[in-house]
């Protein structure tokens, strides 16, 4: 074997490592307080256990359940009805009755129940990040030992936006696996497709962002971690005006429109993300003394 | 420069309520300055404000040369701060709680568990580093937030005791570490508290505060004098013996008790006294507490609030008329 000339060994290109570095978004000790968040969401049964089981019931469960409910139906000699074909986006053609149901499923209702799972998995994270620190005395003590506001805001939405995106890709993963079975046992067409595509990369993330920043732009206007979750209402509720809409008709969202929304949230994400930044100022989010006890 | 510099520090909250008003303080290097005052004071927002915890409406103030408003990263380098509504993680262990916040000091894991051993055991806590914070009693979670606030070695310490003030077992152990660390480590302290004789105890100068202003400021003699506050001589007589003319008897320590203007009076009223033939069976210099300048200045100081530039009593004190002698 020829042996490689020293001099040629220099002068090549090295290839460049491509290894991910955590060090690339939080420092050494931003990563302490990541871990401790993981730490402490983890160590709160209630909470983590939603965190978990939550997505796999939107994602797995409720699939699975009209998968069953769709054996039930009659399977020889009956095409889909035209009220159906109108919803389907162009699909529908030729299809039986169980067929032009679950693609019903995975195209319209499915992509609607997922855009659920980041905000829910993001609401839990940050009333545990934010509120639950804040009840519990320990934002104070934070914000008098860290980097600063700014730094600890950061670390706290970046760590929540990427737990949401993780669980939201692992539930993703759990239906995909899901919704291909159906799709060979009842041979449907294949249910991942451009929508999907832009569902998973643009509108997922950008929603856990959003609705992370949101329960931190909430905390001094809420009293409790439990009251925070229950404003996660108002942002279920486009999921299911979007829903509504696809349902009945009157707006059938494609790959362009939805790429369209994502670019708009992506650009809100932003700008609510700086404008929540500049105002989590310890004394709008603790409120001052002579309010609390303990103070003198 | 000094440790903790404020000017015409000002604070007020919304709807007008004024914490604190054009406050001047200068607290050097190495020294504990006590800031004391009933409650409304503006104890706990004089910590807040320093600590970066809320922004002052005017004025300004730094520490070790840093505004806290403007270089929180830096400043909690250098500073701790004990503020009793700052808690402790609930699901960790006191251990844990100290070299968590240890690391975000960026303090060497090595170096963590050196200085948690040695606060613990100083703090008498060591017993309890293993038990989760939940589990443990107020006083043990007090002395574990200083160490918390001492992991970092910090060069100032701003610390605000409780309303309640800390139990005896945490004054004790508290007292011990704070003069061990300005002694070998050369800490400033800042000491907000109601607790006037446990800021006696542990500080050198004081700042006495009323409903956001600075009365008066200096050590324990100076504010003595500019309050017109004396000594008092306290003796306790034989068996029989009649009190001495210009005494009076205070029945909670059996003495009897007059009025001097120095310690260095005191030879001359027992010499006097030895020569009336009086049986003495104790003779004795009772300095005037903190806690009785305190009040004497607030009597005195009604109605007119120094802005501090003083080493002395408040303006415009009254001379105590003097009491006969013996």
């Amino acid at each position: 074997m020829k042996r490689q000339d020293p001099k040629e060994r220099k002068s090549a290109p090295r290839k460049r490592e491509r290894k991910f570095r955590w060090s690339a978004l939080f420092s050494s000790r931003e990563m302490v307080l990541v871990k401790k968040d993981l730490g402490a969401l983890w160590s709160r049964r209630g909470l983590s256990g939603l965190l978990l089981l939550l997505p796999l019931a939107l994602m797995v469960g409720i699939p699975l359940l009209c998968l069953l409910a769709l054996q039930l139906l009659p399977q020889e000699g009956v095409l889909v009805p035209q009220e159906l074909l109108r919803l389907l986006p162009g699909e529908g053609k030729g299809l039986t009755y169980q067929q032009g149901w679950m693609e019903l499923l995975t195209t319209l209702i499915c992509p609607a129940i997922f855009l659920c799972v980041p905000i829910l998995c993001s609401a839990i994270g940050a009333s545990c990040a934010f509120q639950l620190e804040r009840e519990e005395g320990t934002l104070e003590t934070l914000l008098l030992s860290a980097g600063g506001e700014k730094s600890v805001y950061r670390t706290k939405v970046t760590a929540c936006t990427l737990l949401s995106v993780a669980v939201s890709v692992l539930s993703f993963l759990a239906f995909g696996i899901t919704a291909t079975v159906a799709d060979v046992v009842l041979e449907a067409p294949f249910f991942f497709n451009v929508r999907w595509l832009v569902l998973l990369f643009l509108l997922m993330p950008a929603l856990a962002l959003f609705t992370t920043v949101f329960f931190s732009w909430i905390i001094p206007r809420v009293h409790s971690a439990l009251e925070a979750l229950q404003t996660v209402g108002y942002l279920l509720l486009p999921v299911a005006v979007f829903l509504l809409l696809q349902l009945t008709g009157v707006l059938r969202w494609n790959a362009g429109l939805m790429l369209l929304a994502a670019a708009l949230l992506i650009a809100g994400d932003v700008a609510f993300y700086n404008r929540s930044g500049r105002r989590f100022q310890a004394e709008a989010l603790l409120g001052h003394p002579g309010n609390r006890p303990g103070d003198s | 420069m000094d440790a903790i510099v404020a000017y015409d520090l000002t604070k007020e909250y919304e709807g007008g309520r004024g914490a604190l008003r054009r406050l001047n303080l200068q607290v050097p290097r190495g020294a504990a300055m006590a800031c004391v005052g009933r409650e409304n004071a503006g104890k706990t927002t004089l910590v807040r404000l320093l600590s970066g915890l809320c922004r002052p409406t005017s004025g300004e103030c730094a520490v070790l040369g840093r505004a806290p408003a403007l270089e929180q990263e830096g400043l909690h380098q250098v500073a701790g701060t004990v503020i009793s509504s700052a808690g402790l993680y609930r699901h960790m262990t006191l251990q844990e709680n100290l070299n968590f916040f240890a690391a975000l000091h960026g303090v060497d894991s090595y170096d963590a568990v050196e200085r948690s051993s040695f606060l613990l055991h100083k703090l008498d806590i060591w017993e309890e580093r293993e038990e989760k914070i939940r589990e443990l009693p107020t006083g043990v979670l007090r002395r574990a937030a200083l160490a918390r606030a001492l992991m970092h070695r910090p060069q100032v310490l701003l610390m605000d005791l409780p309303p309640e003030g800390l139990d005896p077992e945490s004054e004790a152990a508290t007292k011990e570490l704070l003069s061990h660390l300005r002694q070998e480590e050369g800490m400033t302290l800042l000491l907000c508290t109601r607790n006037l004789a446990y800021a006696q105890a542990v500080c050198d100068s004081f700042a006495l505060l009323r409903e956001g202003s600075l009365l008066a400021k200096g050590t324990l003699e100076s504010l003595r004098k500019g309050a017109g506050v004396r000594f008092q001589a306290a003796l306790r007589l034989g068996a029989g013996e009649e009190g001495p003319q210009g005494f009076r008897y205070r029945e909670e320590d059996n003495t009897w008790r007059r009025e001097i203007d120095s310690e260095e009076e005191m030879p001359a009223v027992i010499a006097k006294l030895a020569a009336g033939g009086t049986a003495l069976v104790e003779a004795r210099v009772v300095r005037p507490t903190l806690e009785e300048i305190f009040t004497a200045c607030l009597e005195g100081g009604s109605g007119k609030e120094g802005t501090g530039d003083e080493e002395t009593g408040p303006q415009g004190a009254e001379e105590r008329p003097e009491e006969e002698g013996a």
